[in-house]
């Protein structure tokens, strides 16, 4: 029983990570149908931007860190819209060609700046909280914290602001959205901004639990997609609960199966969704 | 036969190219060319689904695994020569290449939502092999040392595999050229242009596109086998990993998807060009890092500027 | 007995009807026009007929066979043709090549008669002076026929025409409308044809329906439908070609 408790607390926690990493593929999807085969190697920089942060002499209170990876994250999703743009409206085969050899490039560049052995976080000064039979670090609550606040942050963004209001017109329609005035380019480029800005923060709090180095961003791709399609393609709300589902079932499956099947299970929950709930089990995913 | 001099010429010169380098008795440049061969076939193969039939997939190397597999464990275990083995391999990937093509394209993913749906089919066979024992797991299955033996698919000298690997793409190439321009060629090719136009020409779209996936599939997995005897041993890591994925379709990228030439056009080049970059860059450097580097640039400029790939730039607005 | 008939279809988009119950027949030989302003639910209705949409309710019935519902492909070898309005369909296929996927994909022809099947058709729409240029190379006119030719390929029993008209010269139209016309006698083949430019109707079909806002609101010649009261009032405000 304290293992399952353990585990699921385990799972939660990634799946808070995953939420965060797949808010802005879905984001980016739902805008532009475009999915950034590069998306984990944005998280791949904001890891390395948080290490570098964390560990350069000034000593900078985490806060501080976290609100630098954003700003510069930020800026990097500027980049990206700079990138992307030309192809936005082409054939999908562009939208793949670029993103992959985005993906490509960035991990070589990562490489050859900062060689392939990982950058650790020093784990020593991580106080362990027991709750019940449960223990957490502070990582571990710092990143469900962060998490928790996010998701009502992106509540009242998507919700209460007229960027969200556009965000959702875009999405459903972009002809239309343009008809009745909304200027699409720029809710796309703000969108891809705000994607990664939360690589950003999943960086800033994945990092203690990880490590920086350039291959890591790899599975965070894939899982990202696993967690939209389940969710439903698009829908930002489903994403939130298929991270959860991913998280959990990686988490159960590596403890009482092994490491493998954790990564086996979550794929096989993809192909079940494609098969029998194409639209994500909350059903509002995007018809593809 | 029409303006068929270009398509003779190129392969006129690829020949020489093959056969100078075949009769120059360097180790090292027999095996660079015959790994350009072998990425060119595995360029080609992933061709018929992806350039005449637009299936973009992302999800090969799983037949290169089965092909590999299959061939290197039949052998030790059973003594089954890999010209035998390699059938087998290639059964099981048809079966299952088919039956994951189909369940995706069923389901409406295309472009980049089924190319990451095939890669991560990649990736539950990577996981399911890592944990099997019985498989080498992690470390995979070593061929043994043997000298000469033609039945086992194993050469003494590096030439034998040379010729073989252009004997594997020119049977994939010929193959696709000899279906381009009949009845299922048409019909793929019809598919990747519009979807809906090619249903109400009569053409069952999603047949064709699983029929295209089949043919990759089977040429992908001999490809496979022919990889386990070359480096005589298989891993998961090695065959299942992003890097080799993007193998399968990076050379046909570049070259021009879509061409029967386009494979061998792209694997030439870029394999030029990193090499050259390599020769350049001195000792020291991270050769592999910078290869990516030069390979991912390449895909880049490609999908801004020239999406139909180099070969275009040949054709006179005609796609071959 | 009608050789397409089309009984109560009815098709709603999230609480939008695009169709509403509607009915009406095509006989052999016959050239049935059907106008509308835009958005009134045409192409809906193309696209319920060869099912590329699955209808809420109602039938199709093609040559005395239920066919409501079943897949476009399947209609396509029924007997049933049908041109898309967009603007560059196979880009990369000839003209040549073009054609022959539906020659090809028609059941029970050998190779060669396929082949001679596809020139023919080339031929009746003169397009064999370009039968090898990319589709992507021909102008808006010899696209429109390229469709037609494909269309013809099929050997359908009837062909349902998506703004043939659309971006062409008078004598182009001219050209168009006297091959409709000639399929239909010569032939025997059934049309159904939607078409913003109502000269090119009143020239080319033998009836038309009209309608609005996903309804049948009139059936006639197309003279007859066009002068009365309640079609000029649907067309009021939009343009009148």
């Amino acid at each position: 029983m304290e293992l399952f408790l353990q585990v699921t607390v385990d799972g939660l926690v990634m799946g808070a990570v995953y939420a965060l990493v797949a808010v802005g593929m879905t984001v980016m999807f739902g805008v532009m149908r475009i999915i950034n085969f590069a998306h984990g190697d944005f998280l791949m920089i904001a890891l390395y931007a948080s290490f570098f942060l964390m560990t350069s002499a000034g000593d900078l209170p985490p806060v501080v860190v976290a609100l630098l990876v954003v700003l510069f994250m930020g800026l990097v999703g500027l980049l990206l819209y700079l990138v992307l743009s030309p192809i936005i409206n082409a054939s999908e085969l562009s939208h793949v060609m670029l993103t992959v050899g985005l993906s490509i490039v960035l991990q070589a560049s990562a490489q050859l700046l900062f060689t392939s052995s990982p950058k650790w976080l020093d784990a020593a000064n991580w106080q362990v909280v027991h709750i019940g039979p449960v223990s957490l670090e502070q990582r571990h609550i710092l990143a469900l914290a962060i998490v928790a606040v996010i998701t009502v942050a992106l509540y009242v963004l998507l919700n209460r602001t007229s960027y969200g209001r556009q965000l959702r017109a875009v999405s459903e329609n972009r002809e239309m959205a343009g008809l009745v005035g909304i200027e699409s380019r720029r809710i796309i480029m703000a969108s891809v901004v705000l994607s990664t800005a939360l690589l950003g923060v999943a960086g800033f709090v994945l990092l203690p639990l990880s490590n920086a180095s350039p291959t890591v961003g790899v599975p965070f791709t894939l899982l990202a997609f696993v967690v939209i399609v389940i969710g439903g393609l698009g829908d930002i709300v489903g994403a939130l609960v298929g991270a959860i589902l991913v998280g959990l079932t990686q988490a159960y499956g590596a403890a009482y199966l092994s490491g493998n099947w954790g990564g086996i299970l979550v794929y096989a929950m993809l192909f079940l969704v494609l098969v029998l709930r194409p639209r994500g089990v909350l059903g509002r995913g995007r018809v593809i | 036969m029409r303006g068929r001099w270009p398509h003779i010429l190129f392969v006129a010169a690829i020949s020489a190219a093959v056969i100078a380098v075949y009769f120059s008795g360097s180790s090292r440049w027999i095996q660079l060319v015959t790994t350009v061969l072998w990425f060119a076939a595995i360029g080609a193969a992933w061709n018929i689904q992806a350039g005449f039939a637009g299936v973009l997939g992302l999800g090969n190397t799983f037949f290169l695994a089965v092909g590999a597999y299959s061939s290197i464990y039949l052998y030790n275990r059973f003594g089954l020569s890999p010209w035998l083995g390699m059938w087998v391999g290639a059964a099981i990937s048809v079966a299952i290449g088919c039956a994951v093509a189909y369940v995706c394209l069923r389901a409406g993913l295309r472009g980049i939502t089924y190319v990451f749906a095939t890669f991560a089919s990649s990736q539950i066979l990577l996981f399911w092999l890592l944990d099997q024992r019985w498989l080498g797991g992690a470390g995979g299955i070593r061929l043994e040392q043997i000298d000469h033996d033609p039945w086992a698919f194993r050469f003494g000298s590096d030439r034998a595999y040379l010729v073989i690997a252009a004997i594997l793409l020119a049977c994939t190439l010929l193959f696709m050229a000899s279906i381009r321009d009949r009845k299922w060629g048409l019909f793929m090719r019809a598919v990747r242009e519009n979807e809906k136009s090619a249903a109400m020409s009569g053409i069952s779209v999603l047949d064709i596109q699983v029929l295209a996936v089949a043919c990759s599939a089977l040429f992908t997995s001999i490809a496979g086998t022919f990889y386990a005897q070359f480096q005589m041993s298989v891993s998961p890591t090695a065959l299942l990993s992003l890097h080799m994925a993007l193998n399968t379709m990076i050379f046909t990228v570049v070259g021009g998807i879509g061409f029967v030439f386009g494979p061998v056009v792209g694997a030439f080049v870029l394999t030029a060009v990193s090499e050259i970059a390599l020769h350049l860059s001195g000792s020291g450097t991270d050769f592999a890092a910078v290869r990516l580097l030069i390979y991912g640039a390449c895909i880049i400029a490609i999908a801004l500027f020239l999406p139909s790939g180099l070969v275009s730039l040949a054709g006179r607005g005609r796609r071959q | 007995m009608a050789l397409l008939s089309v009984e109560s279809l009815r098709k709603s988009f999230g609480g939008v009807h695009a169709t509403r119950d509607i009915s009406f027949e095509v006989q052999k030989g016959q050239i049935v026009g059907v106008i509308g302003p835009n958005g009134a639910g045409k192409t809906t209705l193309f696209n319920l007929i060869t099912g590329f949409i699955r209808p809420d309710g109602g039938r199709v019935v093609f040559g005395g066979r239920d066919i409501t519902g079943l897949r476009p492909d399947h209609v396509a070898r029924l007997g049933i043709a049908r041109t898309f309005q967009i603007a560059e369909p196979m880009n990369g296929l000839t003209v040549q090549e073009s054609v022959r996927v539906n020659s090809y994909a028609r059941e029970g022809l050998a190779r060669r008669a396929a082949d001679e099947v596809a020139r023919e058709a080339v031929e009746r729409v003169g397009l064999t002076a370009k039968r090898h240029v990319l589709s992507s190379g021909l102008t808006a006119a010899e696209r429109h026929r390229l469709e037609f030719a494909k269309a013809l390929a099929s050997a359908p029993r009837i062909i349902l025409l998506d703004e043939i008209a659309a971006g062409l010269w008078p004598e182009e139209q001219n050209e168009i409308a006297r091959l409709i016309g000639e399929c239909a006698d010569r032939d025997g083949i059934a049309f159904l044809i939607v078409e913003h430019k109502l000269a090119f109707m009143i020239a080319v079909a033998h009836s038309a329906i009209v309608v609005n806002f996903g309804e049948k609101i009139a059936e006639g010649s197309p003279s007859q439908v066009l002068s009365q009261p309640s079609v000029i009032q649907a067309y009021l405000g939009s343009e009148v070609a």
